[in-house]
């Protein structure tokens, strides 16, 4: 029962210790009252049965020097009245029995030349003492009484002192029922509130405070508390409220920057395309038409104005592709990489299988993400492969995958002319080439594509080479899904 | 070719020659007419009323640009599309992108099929020449009369 | 009763080993009277001796029965003051005396030892038949085996002696 001590209610507490002090209080008393009264009891017995002996002694001593038994015999039987004298004995000074008390229930007269035990003995109490005249000892009186009486006047005391306690401790309780309720009162209230705040986080309410004690302090420490997360709670609304503006804000300034962008591609695509649309169709038309009129010089002119307006057209693609990457919305889904890359790969060698090849891509790569956006990424990726291994005897691509608990990364591997890893700075940046266009054609766009499609994707790139040695590049991608 | 024309609706003049000159060599023999602008073509088509005009009939399929000054491609498009003795006509629209929201409303008004202008001149030609084939020598415009009947 | 019995025998014994270490188990008759007479001392008060340190004359007139039985009490104190036993020859020779043991052999000076006695305050003691009744103060009689005694208290209280009232309770009779 202790032992669920701190699972009692706070008034089960409070009246049990209130009430346990208080019993304990009750009994302590009670029974120091029992045994004092019990103490005093058995003085005013000893004293009492010393006076009679004493009585009796001073009665006696001329009968016991005469040896005058019937005076005796009658000084005794005056304490046949006295019902708790048990036995009273005279004695000689040599220990002879002169007379003693004739009674039903006598015990015999001790030998008194044996060492008596006086006092409380067992069920009785006994004295002897010496009968004298001018301090000559003349005989000896034993008396002996039984303890009943007193034994049932203690009972007594103590069944009232018990009864008593009992009433006291029964009135205590209503008593304690009442107090206690001034004390647990407002910790209840107080609680009550608390829980009530905590339910229906109204930080409005205040508990109400009575009294200028430690608990009335409580109370309005809580109250205060609770003003303060009333107030907090305000002015982070207030701060959510303006930080929504803000957002709002910001995000159509962004969505305005969006389709202000939206409509430079549209105007881009459309509107840049005509002119080089003419200057190819016409230098074509030119070729055709008037081809037998130009010299040799003019031809090449003619040449390269063509191949500079198709230079030009897949500029413009690339940063077509470029602009949509950056500001289409991802629509990201479960994607099997491997499948993507066949088909890449597939295409590359369709469009051009001037050189044997060999292409290795690890089965059941799954990545997450926007599948528009990773095609593009990838194709860049192997276009380059291609592209920069044309010039090979064997050309070959690897394709791996490494997985980790958060992330996964996918290694591109051709066995091309690399590049010089001193400019690897340069490598993701828009427009910069690290191979001159005699070496290689190219936009510079497509790896500044690929970098801003796995920036979107929260991902990583890197890359590593070997001049002469073929190229690497690695694309870290996170596993979970956002 | 039963002597029907081709109806080619675009506004700038180098794309107009360009066109032409595409048709040409895809081997088609079809009349081509050239008109600028939307406004002109809905005039061409359907007159100064809502009467339809007998340059209808004369039509065999309409290349019409998406972007037209004035009266815009869609617009066009709907026009053929919503007067029934144009309903029929073969349009296909022209663009220079592939920007999927073109084609898909190109589409949901009733264009029967597309074409892009690419840089690449010969691509051109040989999208010309497919088209040549098919909505030139396989497909009929079913007779007016026929149309009115339904 | 017959541990009663048994106890008093021993005590009985015990008493006689130290009262009187000649005779038997069983006192004989002077020497219970010279204890008596002993203890009749310590119940009187003498009016005129004040002074306690003076020593308690016993005079005994006449033959003495006593003899050597008076020996144990010779030097006691009674009431703080030294037993001192005289055998005066005459009557007349009676002052000092405190109390005066009359021997039958002067049955026949009675009231001459009585004028004496109530003159010079002397308690008056003796085995003499009737003697309280003749004026004697403190006369002993023979119940059966048992010594006990009389008291005239009106010719002690004429002799200027107060006798105590327990002494007075424990006698056959008293004669006031």
């Amino acid at each position: 029962m202790i032992g669920r001590w701190r699972y009692w209610r706070l008034k089960t507490k409070l009246l049990f210790l209130t009430l346990f002090t208080s019993a304990l209080g009750i009994s302590l008393v009670c029974i120091s009252l029992i045994l004092v009264e019990n103490q005093n009891y058995r003085k005013q017995l000893e004293s009492e049965l010393h006076v009679i002996a004493g009585i009796l002694a001073e009665q006696s001593a001329a009968a016991l020097l005469f040896t005058d038994r019937e005076q005796l015999g009658s000084i005794i039987s005056s304490l046949k009245r006295i019902g708790t004298i048990r036995q009273a004995c005279i004695y000689t000074p040599g220990g002879g029995v002169l007379s003693a008390l004739e009674s039903q229930d006598t015990r015999p007269c001790p030998d008194i030349t044996q060492p008596l035990e006086a006092g409380f003995v067992g069920d009785a109490y006994q004295l002897l003492i010496p009968v004298t005249l001018d301090n000559e000892t003349v005989g000896h009186l034993y008396l002996t009484s039984h303890l009943d009486v007193m034994r049932n006047h203690i009972r007594t005391f103590v069944l009232v002192t018990i009864a008593v306690g009992a009433l006291i401790l029964l009135a205590l309780v209503f008593l304690a029922l009442r107090l206690q309720r001034i004390v647990s009162g407002p910790i209840l209230t107080l609680s009550e509130t608390a829980e009530r705040i905590a339910r229906d986080a109204d930080y409005t309410i205040r508990a109400p405070v009575s009294g200028t004690d430690e608990l009335g302090r409580l109370g309005n420490t809580f109250n205060e508390m609770i003003g303060t997360i009333e107030q907090q709670n305000r002015r982070i609304l207030e701060s959510r409220d303006s930080l929504e503006r803000i957002v709002e804000a910001r995000t159509s300034e962004l969505s305005m920057a969006n389709r202000e962008l939206e409509a430079f591609s549209y105007s881009v695509s459309h509107d840049l395309r005509q002119p080089l649309r003419a200057i190819e169709g016409f230098g074509q038309a030119l070729e055709e038409d008037c081809g037998e009129q130009l010299n040799d010089a003019g031809k090449d002119y003619l040449r390269r104005i063509r191949a500079a307006s198709v230079r030009m057209a897949s500029l413009i693609d690339g940063l077509l592709v470029l602009s949509r990457v950056s500001r289409q919305p991802m629509e990201n889904e479960s994607i099997d990489l491997t499948t993507l890359l066949q088909e890449i790969s597939d295409e590359l060698m369709n469009i051009d299988d001037s050189v044997p090849t060999e292409v290795n891509i690890q089965k059941g790569i799954q990545v997450v993400g926007d599948s528009r956006m990773l095609r593009v990424a990838f194709q860049n990726l192997l276009e380059n492969a291609w592209k920069y291994s044309a010039r090979v005897e064997k050309r070959r691509v690897d394709v791996s995958a490494v997985e980790t608990v958060s992330s996964i990364t996918i290694e591109v591997r051709d066995n091309g002319v690399g590049f010089d890893m001193r400019y690897i700075d340069k490598l993701f940046v828009a427009f910069n080439r690290l191979h001159t266009p005699s070496e290689f054609g190219g936009t510079g766009i497509g790896l500044a594509t690929v970098y801003r499609v796995v920036r979107r994707h929260h991902g990583e790139i890197s890359a590593s080479s070997e001049v002469g040695k073929g190229a690497r590049f690695d694309v870290t991608l996170p596993v979970s899904r956002r | 070719m039963d002597g029907r024309s081709i109806l080619v609706i675009e506004d700038n003049p180098d794309d107009q020659i360009l066109t032409v000159r595409a048709l040409k060599s895809a081997s088609v023999d079809s009349p081509v007419i050239v008109l600028e602008d939307g406004e002109e073509a809905l005039k061409f088509l359907f007159g100064d009323g809502d009467q339809p005009s007998r340059n209808v009939e004369s039509v065999g399929v309409v290349l019409l640009d998406v972007k037209l000054p004035k009266v815009g491609g869609l617009e066009v498009l709907r026009h053929l599309r919503s007067s029934p003795s144009t309903q029929w006509l073969p349009v296909i629209m022209v663009t220079s992108s592939d920007e999927p929201a073109d084609l898909l409303e190109a589409y949901r008004l009733g264009a029967n099929s597309f074409i892009t202008k690419p840089i690449d001149y010969r691509e051109f030609v040989e999208q010309m020449t497919l088209l040549a084939r098919y909505w030139l020598q396989v497909n009929r415009v079913p007779n007016a009369s026929a149309v009115r009947s339904l | 009763m017959r541990d009663h019995l048994k106890f008093l025998l021993i005590a009985l014994l015990q008493c006689c080993l130290s009262l009187a270490p000649a005779h038997g188990s069983v006192r004989s008759e002077y020497e219970v009277k010279a204890a008596f007479l002993f203890n009749f001392t310590r119940f009187v008060t003498w009016s005129h001796a004040e002074n306690s340190a003076e020593p308690l004359e016993i005079c005994i007139v006449g033959t003495d029965p006593f003899k050597e039985l008076l020996d144990p009490i010779r030097g006691r104190l009674s009431q703080g003051r030294e037993l001192q036993l005289r055998y005066p020859e005459i009557a007349s020779d009676l002052s000092g005396c405190d109390v005066l043991y009359i021997s039958e052999s002067q049955s026949r000076n009675l009231n001459l030892l009585f004028d004496a006695a109530r003159q010079q305050g002397i308690l008056t003691v003796s085995d003499l038949p009737e003697f309280v009744r003749k004026g004697g103060m403190v006369g002993y009689v023979k119940q059966g085996n048992v010594i006990r005694f009389e008291v005239n208290l009106k010719a002690a209280t004429d002799a200027g002696l107060t006798i105590n009232s327990r002494l007075l309770e424990l006698a056959v009779r008293v004669l006031r």
